[in-house]
């Protein structure tokens, strides 16, 4: 499968759980978001075919807000606990849409969401994109074997 | 009617949000218990009793299948609807859990007005609150 596609379904997917779940949008692809520190990131392993690994990757403060979007909290009640579970939410719900699209009749066991400690950096990946929010910037990645 | 709603969930936030989804809803909740997995599901059941359950499939401990399982080879607790929420979408997952025993199925994400929908459906009731 093109790269292209690949990165559409990211963008996809990720539009369509942070408008049903996270009531935010998807605005475009973030041109650049390197003076954005530090960041929060989750990543996850996927058994199937195909097998993979998928993450996610948000500024703090980027972080902050989407997790108080989430549970309905002022953004200066959120924990910083509390950025990663949503954090690691968010991983979990865009990676199951991004493999029902990729596959949608292949059954997914996914690992539980790993977070890491801020700074973290996006590793190799397949396809990735770096997309803008109403409030902040997310970094979504897919790495899959290179056969697919 | 008021109804007493046990939340099946490893993610403490996921529970959140689903308890602020219910309170949203329109729905009359009375109880809303909690649990992390299965097993401590199960145990909330013994103690308590509620008018649905709302499961995680991916949990550590006891996943969301072997506790519908339990759940259906326990008299006690087999008469209590079970709908599944996950981010599992996959046709033959969604048949497997039905199979099983449980009442409906809901992927994430889903609107807060599905949740309702999906809960009134399987609760046997419409318009709820109304």
């Amino acid at each position: 499968m093109p790269v292209s596609e690949l990165e559409q379904m990211l963008c996809d997917s990720t539009a369509e759980v942070l408008e049903t779940m996270f009531f935010t949008s998807v605005m475009g692809d973030a041109v650049d978001a390197s003076s954005e520190t530090p960041w929060i990131s989750a990543r996850l392993s996927f058994d199937g075919r195909p097998s993979g690994r998928f993450g996610v990757r948000v500024p703090l403060q980027s972080g902050r807000k989407i997790a108080a979007d989430f549970l309905g909290l002022e953004a200066d009640a959120v924990s910083d606990s509390q950025i990663g579970e949503v954090v690691g939410e968010l991983c979990n719900m865009v990676c199951g849409s991004v493999l029902s699209r990729l596959e949608k009749d292949c059954r997914f066991d996914l690992s539980h969401p790993e977070i890491e400690a801020p700074d973290a950096t996006a590793p190799d990946y397949a396809a990735r994109r770096l997309l803008e929010l109403e409030d902040g910037t997310l970094d979504v990645w897919l790495e899959l074997p290179k056969a697919l | 009617m008021a109804y007493n709603v046990l939340i099946v969930d490893d993610s403490p936030a996921m529970r959140s949000f689903m308890r602020r989804v219910l309170e949203m809803s329109g729905l009359t909740i009375g109880a809303c218990l909690e649990a992390g997995n299965g097993q401590e599901a199960l145990d909330r059941l013994r103690a308590d009793w509620v008018d649905i359950v709302l499961t995680d499939l991916n949990m550590p401990t006891m996943d969301g299948e072997q506790f519908v399982r339990c759940m259906e080879a326990d008299a006690a607790l087999r008469s209590i609807p079970v709908l599944v929420v996950s981010t599992d979408r996959t046709e033959g997952r969604v048949q497997q859990m039905l199979e099983l025993g449980a009442k409906g199925y809901l992927s994430k994400p889903f609107l807060p007005e599905t949740l309702r929908e999906e809960i009134e459906k399987v609760l046997g009731v419409s318009n709820a609150s109304e």
